[in-house]
């Protein structure tokens, strides 16, 4: 199962995003929590193209790519914005420091690290390529077959 | 005490609304200001830095923060990033 998506670089196509993967996950028949949490490393992906890849006021898009094979659920961001590699330069989170020490950036990632199983980045051919995998469960999948 | 309550999904979008609202509660030396999360459905990681900034300044003001209600699986999220050990959480 192959599914694509191109969103531009503005915050209020993340309704669009959200669409996107609660379908994705009804079709896999993805339980609420991995729903959500999906939902949640992807809105953090795509929140920081938006934000960063590209020079202020100046329209883009970048695209979403998500295939199902076999118990692995893989995504792959794509944007032609400035190279930037967010799993190499993410701070490490302390999250056991208290409120007044906890720095304000860098959870995004943390967050999609947390989740997913393996999250890598590569700059190929003048793309940006965020590459997120999470291994979905047998009995998941046996639903999947079911359905299909 | 103030109440706040916070509905709907705290993700990029509606991020600005709910800082505003939080602002606007927060207006006094020493004011103790509950979040009430009941009807939150979703919180992103911007939405978490909304709230570590207001508790920040509260509790910097002779205040306190608390944030109540929270749905299970906000709730994960504030656990997974280590937010439940910061914040005075209530059910």
């Amino acid at each position: 199962m192959e599914r694509q998506l191109t969103l531009y670089n503005r915050v209020e196509e993340l309704s669009r995003l959200t669409e996107f993967v609660e379908q994705l996950c009804d079709e896999l028949s993805l339980d609420a929590v991995l729903s959500f949490n999906l939902n949640l490393v992807l809105e953090e992906a795509v929140t920081n193209v938006v934000n960063y890849a590209y020079p202020p006021g100046e329209e883009h898009t970048l695209t979403l790519k998500a295939q199902a094979e076999g118990d692995m659920l893989t995504f792959i961001l794509r944007d032609q914005g400035k190279p930037f590699d967010p799993v190499a330069q993410a701070p490490d989170v302390d999250t056991t420091l208290p409120a007044s020490e906890r720095p304000i950036g860098g959870l995004g990632i943390y967050i999609i690290k947390q989740i997913m199983d393996e999250v890598s980045y590569q700059y190929l051919d003048g793309s940006n390529e965020l590459t997120m995998k999470k291994k979905i469960s047998q009995q998941q999948q046996t639903e999947t077959t079911d359905t299909e | 005490m103030k109440t706040v309550y916070i509905d709907g999904p705290l993700d990029a979008v509606h991020l600005d609304e709910v800082k505003q609202k939080i602002a606007e509660a927060a207006t006094e030396l020493g004011d103790i200001i509950t979040l009430d999360c009941t009807a939150m459905s979703y919180i992103c990681s911007s939405g978490l830095r909304v709230f570590l900034q207001m508790h920040k300044e509260v509790t910097a003001a002779g205040g306190k923060l608390i944030i109540k209600g929270l749905q299970p699986l906000v709730k994960n999220v504030f656990d997974m990033t280590g937010f439940s050990q910061i914040f005075n959480i209530e059910a």
